[in-house]
């Protein structure tokens, strides 16, 4: 769970849920897999906090990538682009 | 014929003018169709050319303003549809069309490679569905290839902040237009895939003519795409606006707008799905918790009063384990006594018990053996006795030390047992048990027999 992507841990809890809505595991079971859900949509919720502002602009230096601040400057937009 | 001249002189200009109102108030809307010819292209980067037909040429401008709304680009042959409105320029006396609008007539060259270049790639399978990938969910890092000043940008970004406040975004600037624009989005593409540290490529540019778009239907574009292990979303002009790249892409949005939305998911419907889910897991838990305890409460009632059904239970347990001792201890006791016998019938078979008797046996052969043997060599011991004894009675020497002598004759050397034997005057030798006496003969007796005495002496 620890490497697990937003949409892995997110599809495993919808499974979990489902499998606990159906009644199907025993009493044991069931508290396992609603421990492991509540992890889950834990580790989901903080994935959707986590992002925060960042919109870079990539400079193309002789190949090499490098992201600097993206300059938001409204006046020069130019509509044709 | 004369009077038919009006008495007022006008000037050129005066007449250049009412001519100039006519004309342009009265073709202020035309289209015409006609072959371009003589194009000339200025530094302005005014368009000047002259339209023809068989039998007529037309003058015509288009102003490098208009020239953004063009889908095809001006060359001399093409047969073009222009909409316009004729003026007059004074100063040359000449009339032209301005034109606002131009089209190829009918399937246009542009048309022609277009359509060309189209069913090639999907023959090739570029435009597979199943090359297509799928978006992620949650992107960590979205990466927008465009001119980071243009419109498209600023309508991106302001989609993704509304739907999704802070999510990662990174703009690849390129060319969107004009030479050199196809290389840098390859360039751009190519080099994002190297990085790869995106997971959704947005290659973005505002609306604009077929021309403007051409860098988007070329083939090194749409191949860079294909080739691209990050899924690429394509929003390219408007709505109506189909590129190659459109076609190659893996998921066409139709506007930078529409291209945010599907990027870029809704947080507020993500937080809700796993709030969602959160709430069923507790419900489908409490669910199964109140199912337990209600099939609990069932076995309780089937038990009745615990504590006198604990009660009968015991009693029916030390009852049974009662019988079950009574009968465990007669048969024990059943079992122990056959045990004795087959130990003590097996005791008899013990090999050590055999051992034990053989040992007896030997020892007492051995001790048999024993006083036999002391028997016997005493029995010898005292044969020896006797026949020592015996010996040292006959011994010779012993009856020299009890007083007796050997005579012999000093002539033969014979031992004389008998006086007879002799006469006197011969010499004889005297054996004493000290010394030997060399003896003659003076006289002799002769006497009874000794010997028979001796002889009847018992041993």
């Amino acid at each position: 769970m620890a490497k697990k992507n937003f949409e892995e841990a997110l599809a495993r809890l919808e499974e979990i849920t489902k499998e606990l809505e159906s009644g199907e595991p025993s009493l044991e079971e069931s508290l396992k897999k609603f421990d492991e859900g509540v992890k889950l949509a834990d580790f989901c919720n903080s994935k959707l906090e986590e992002a925060q502002q960042k919109i870079s602009l990539l400079l193309n230096r002789n190949g090499l990538i490098t992201p600097v601040p993206f300059p938001q400057d409204t006046n020069s937009i130019d509509t044709d682009l | 014929m004369i009077e038919h001249f009006g008495k007022h002189i006008q000037t050129v200009s005066e007449l250049t003018l009412s001519i100039k109102g006519l004309l342009e108030n009265g073709f202020a809307f035309v289209t015409v169709i006609g072959e371009i010819s003589n194009l000339k292209v200025p530094p302005s980067g005014h368009h000047y050319f002259t339209l023809k037909d068989h039998n007529a040429q037309l003058k015509a401008v288009m102003f490098k303003t208009q020239q953004r709304y063009l889908n095809i680009r001006a060359e001399n042959g093409i047969e073009v549809i222009c909409r316009g409105r004729i003026s007059v320029y004074d100063a040359r006396g000449e009339y032209q069309l301005l034109v606002d609008s131009m089209d190829l007539k009918g399937a246009g060259l542009f048309q022609i490679t277009f359509e060309r270049l189209k069913s090639r790639l999907a023959d090739e399978g570029l435009f597979a569905a199943a090359h297509k990938k799928p978006l992620p969910l949650l992107p960590t890092q979205i990466s927008l290839i465009t001119a980071p000043n243009g419109a498209a940008v600023f309508d991106f970004l302001n989609v993704a902040e509304a739907r999704f406040p802070g999510i990662p975004i990174e703009i690849f600037p390129v060319r969107v237009q004009g030479a050199g624009s196809a290389d840098d989005i390859v360039n751009a593409l190519q080099l994002l895939n190297l990085r790869s540290s995106s997971d959704v490529i947005v290659l973005c540019r505002g609306g604009g003519s077929i021309e403007d778009l051409r860098s988007f239907n070329e083939e090194a574009v749409a191949r860079a795409i294909y080739a691209s292990e990050i899924p690429v979303v394509s929003a390219i002009g408007h709505e109506i606006d189909f590129t190659i790249a459109d076609f190659v892409a893996d998921v066409r949005a139709p506007t930078p707008t529409a291209a945010a939305q599907c990027v870029v998911p809704d947080r507020a419907v993500l937080q809700n799905a796993v709030s969602d889910s959160k709430q069923r897991l507790v419900r489908g838990l409490d669910k199964k918790l109140a199912a337990a305890g209600y099939r609990l409460q069932i076995y309780r009632q089937k038990l009745g009063d615990p504590s006198s059904s604990l009660a009968h239970h015991l009693l029916r347990l030390d009852h049974t384990i009662t019988t079950m001792l009574h009968a465990a201890t007669n048969r024990l006791h059943r079992d122990r006594l056959s045990l004795e016998v087959e130990k003590s019938r097996l005791f008899l078979h013990d090999p050590r018990l055999r051992l034990a008797n053989r040992l007896q046996k030997t020892r007492s052969l051995h001790q048999k053996l024993i006083i036999l043997g002391k028997q016997h060599i005493a029995g010898k011991i005292s044969r020896f006795q006797q026949a020592a004894a015996l010996l040292n009675a006959v011994n010779p020497l012993t009856i020299l030390a009890r007083g007796f002598s050997i005579t012999r004759s000093t002539v033969t050397g014979q031992i004389i047992h008998d006086s007879r034997k002799v006469s006197p005057g011969e010499t004889i030798d005297v054996r004493l048990q000290h010394g030997v006496l060399f003896c003659e003969i003076t006289g002799k007796k002769d006497d009874e027999n000794l010997t028979d005495r001796i002889k009847t002496v018992p041993e």
